[in-house]
């Protein structure tokens, strides 16, 4: 009780700030997360943060990690992360398979006319929470019953590329009686069916949406749990009352999935952030195709329908936090050429059009940038055809030796299907930066300072 | 070449491109041993000239072809061929007149002479020294430009041109260089050119801003004082009109720069205003002070109330002032307000207010 009224107060006086990174997988929310730790621990030697106006105007005394407040969830493991990219020869951190927690406090000095005098020297608490991008599409299942969700799934594999992947698993329920009493062995092969059928999507055409999140990636505590154990069904039947039948039993896991893991999740980790930054891998999908970015789309747009947004006012904030700002964010800016960054945010800004309006409109301020956590190539600029081109340098991921590319225009509209040519696009993966004296100084990056800024430049 | 190539992907050889000289520091490529890339060497060279190169490596060679247009033009002859023929009928006219006064002396032919000679004389200097202040004149007011449409459009690749044409303002002033090399040295390639002009602007300018600002607060405690303690109307716009100007051209000189034409002509609305404000504050001063019996008080604060409003007036001029004068214009968050200058008038006023009335009590 103590505890819960301590947090209470400490963020009415805002001196505490949840901050929510959002994103899908691979959208780069472990960078992300490293980056902005290590820019923020690192904000006193030299000037990597020209528009953070705090750091920039010097008012920045000092920023160190703190035992974070939840016990029982696991640390987010900076010093590892920054290891691995700083390594010889540096990579990028794992893909996250759990979730963790980091809490930053920073040490400020006031420039509220006010409080420069009432105690000059002040700390924000930020706590940032990690987790794998899987996870939060199960979040829109939570006002979905089953039937509504079996109907979804079924009719997004009515269209390729899901049509001809989810084959097996489709001709395997046509041949099962869901009227009939259930059978364990069965559903078990139903549900592996379906989640070989995820796999395949989400590695041979990199798509988003696949729900349950916990198929992908189960996380450690629930392999093999039952819960796990069930698939949607194609045709709902209309009338069974049968408590043993198939049905029933498909339905009774989905709902104990819902009340287990995705309200306890959701719960514990989501309902109290104020800010929040969405991240989203653009680039990526322009590779893939249109049918990966379709699906990526709806995927954040259902996503972020899933959060509740509103004015952070002091009767909020005492009962129940919301998030008042929130960043759409076009990660791996450093992939394109300077001069497309504008591009790149209109895509992103358009992308998520949709989600951004219906924030807007509950009084969130939001705002889409192109950003890159840690910045892995270099804007050169060379003559080709007798005519300035800009164009970047760097390694890419499978291979050891620096390439100069210019990796192709950003559109600023959504192309049409038939415009999603093969050679149009090759936005490369890039290794990270090699840098010597990473211990003692800031990691590149493109306007996370910019991020900084607008995501807590208010608190301090 | 058409544009639709430049959108499919492009493959460069490494030793063809070129990057921010200061981005090589902060990020190594090479994974094996750093020996690997010798045209590194040479590119760091290169890029530090391009660096503080003062012109753009694109000049677009528009405002050439009208400025050849307009010699050609008719309305240009006609202007051109009438301001000859004056300066003809001019010349015509005074060797007549001088002519005339030789024949009938040779001292008053002299003496004319002596004294035409002496006008034009002085009319071409000062016309020469015109048209040099209007060379610096013109530099401000395209640059300011140049600097609006940057911060207005969401462009790459031109500010440094832009930036290093007013780091040369700069260049020789010691405190303001280490300044410039501390902006130059956390360049970073991904800035555009609204951030850029941005970062100029906090990381540079800001020393001169706050030196032009202490200018323009001294000057208008100044006339606030004058004007409050002098009791002629004559000499508090001759007061004013003479700090005005002063703190027009100290503005000026620490900038490096004069305003354009129209910041000029905005300048010069400004201090008739002040001028007229001076004289008819004056006048309703001494009226208030009629009514109210001479009062000692009255009077005072009455004059206060006159200086302060010469005072604000004037800082008013002082903030258009640097604006005028200042190469890279202001951001919308950046612009210089009233609200300070008018808080250290009221205090200086204040100060003075005090010793004045005391020394009126104890005579």
């Amino acid at each position: 009780m103590n505890k819960w009224f301590n947090e209470k107060v400490n963020r009415t006086v805002e001196k505490q700030v949840k901050l929510a990174v959002t994103g899908l997988s691979r959208s780069g929310k472990t960078v992300f997360i490293t980056s902005l730790v290590h820019q923020l621990l690192h904000g006193l030697s030299g000037s990597h943060l020209p528009f953070f106006k705090m750091v920039s105007g010097g008012r920045l005394r000092a920023t160190k990690i703190m035992p974070q407040p939840d016990m029982h969830v696991p640390s987010f493991r900076y010093d590892r992360a920054i290891e691995q990219l700083c390594g010889d020869p540096p990579t990028w951190p794992q893909p996250t398979n759990g979730i963790t927690e980091i809490r930053l406090a920073i040490r400020y000095l006031s420039d509220n006319v006010l409080l420069k005098h009432l105690s000059p020297v002040n700390t924000l608490y930020i706590d940032i929470i990690d987790y794998p991008g899987e996870w939060l599409l199960d979040l829109p299942l939570l006002e979905l019953s089953y039937e509504q969700w079996s109907e979804q799934i079924t009719d997004a594999c009515k269209i390729e590329p899901r049509l001809s992947l989810s084959k097996k698993w489709r001709t395997f329920l046509e041949g099962i009686d869901i009227a009939s009493v259930v059978d364990v062995p069965i559903i078990r092969q139903a549900a592996t069916l379906y989640t070989d059928f995820l796999h395949q999507c989400k590695e041979q055409y990199r798509l988003s949406l696949l729900q349950p999140g916990r198929f992908t990636m189960p996380g450690d505590d629930l392999k093999g749990a039952p819960l796990l154990e069930f698939c949607p069904l194609l045709e709902i039947p209309q009338n069974i009352y049968n408590e043993n039948s198939f049905f029933a039993e498909m339905k009774r896991r989905y709902e104990s999935y819902k009340k287990h893991v995705v309200k306890k999740f959701y719960q514990e980790q989501f309902s109290s952030f104020d800010r929040q930054i969405v991240l989203a891998d653009v680039l990526r999908t322009f590779n893939t195709g249109y049918a990966s970015f379709v699906d990526m789309r709806d995927a954040i747009n259902m996503v972020l329908k899933s959060f509740h947004y509103g004015k952070s006012g002091l009767i909020n904030r005492l009962f129940g936090l919301k998030i008042d700002k929130i960043l759409f964010a076009a990660t791996k800016a450093d992939h394109v050429t300077p001069e497309q960054l504008p591009n790149l945010e209109t895509f992103l800004h358009q992308m998520l059009a949709k989600s951004q309006n219906s924030a807007v409109f509950e009084g969130v301020h939001t705002e889409t940038l192109a950003l890159a956590a840690v910045k892995c190539t270099q804007a050169a600029h060379t003559t080709f055809q007798s005519k300035k081109i800009s164009c970047i340098k760097g390694v890419p991921i499978d291979s050891n030796k620096p390439i100069a590319l210019f990796p192709g225009e950003v559109p600023v509209t959504v192309p049409m299907p038939d415009e999603w040519v093969e050679e149009r696009f090759h936005f490369l993966e890039f290794k990270p930066p090699r840098l010597a004296n990473v211990h003692g100084g800031s990691l590149p990056h493109i306007r996370l300072d910019r991020a900084f800024e607008f995501l807590l430049g208010d608190k301090f | 070449m058409n544009t639709e190539t430049w959108k499919k992907p492009l493959y460069f050889e490494l030793d063809k491109v070129e990057t921010l000289a200061e981005e090589e520091a902060t990020i190594t490529l090479d994974y094996t041993p750093p020996v690997i890339l010798p045209e590194n060497a040479e590119l760091v060279t290169h890029n530090l000239l391009a660096a503080y190169e003062a012109e753009p490596v694109v000049q677009p060679n528009v405002a050439k072809t009208s400025q050849s247009r307009r010699i050609i033009s008719p309305l240009w002859l006609l202007v051109a061929s009438l301001s000859l023929l004056l300066v003809l009928m001019l010349l015509v006219d005074t060797i007549h007149f001088i002519a005339q006064q030789y024949s009938s002396s040779l001292f008053v032919g002299t003496l004319f002479l002596g004294l035409i000679l002496t006008i034009v004389g002085t009319t071409l200097l000062s016309s020469w020294r015109a048209y040099q202040n209007l060379q610096v004149l013109r530099t401000v007011s395209k640059l300011q430009q140049e600097g609006r449409r940057l911060m207005e459009t969401d462009g790459y690749g031109n500010a440094i041109p832009y930036l290093n044409k007013i780091a040369q303002f700069y260049n020789h002033r010691p405190e303001i260089k280490t300044r410039l090399e501390y902006f130059y040295l956390n360049l970073n390639d991904s800035y555009h050119d609204r951030e850029l002009c941005g970062l100029f602007s906090t990381n540079v300018m800001k020393e001169i801003d706050q030196q032009a600002y202490s200018i323009v607060v001294q000057r208008s405690k100044e006339t606030a004082l004058m004007v409050m303690i002098s009791q002629i109307a004559l000499l508090d716009t001759v007061l004013t009109l003479w700090r005005n100007t002063r703190m027009i051209k100290d503005i000026a000189t620490l900038y490096g720069g004069r305003p354009g034409f129209f910041g000029s002509i905005s300048l010069m609305s400004i201090v008739l205003q002040n001028l007229i404000y001076a004289d008819v504050s004056e006048m309703v001063a001494e009226s208030v002070a009629e009514i109210f019996g001479g009062s000692v008080l009255s009077v005072m604060s009455a004059q206060a109330a006159q200086g302060l409003g010469s005072g604000v007036l004037t800082a008013r001029l002082g903030l258009h002032a640097i604006q005028a004068c200042r190469p890279l214009p202001f951001s919308a968050e950046e612009k210089p307000g009233l609200k300070d200058i008018r808080r250290e008038i009221v205090a200086s006023l204040k100060g003075v207010f005090k010793i004045k009335e005391a020394e009126k009590v104890s005579t």
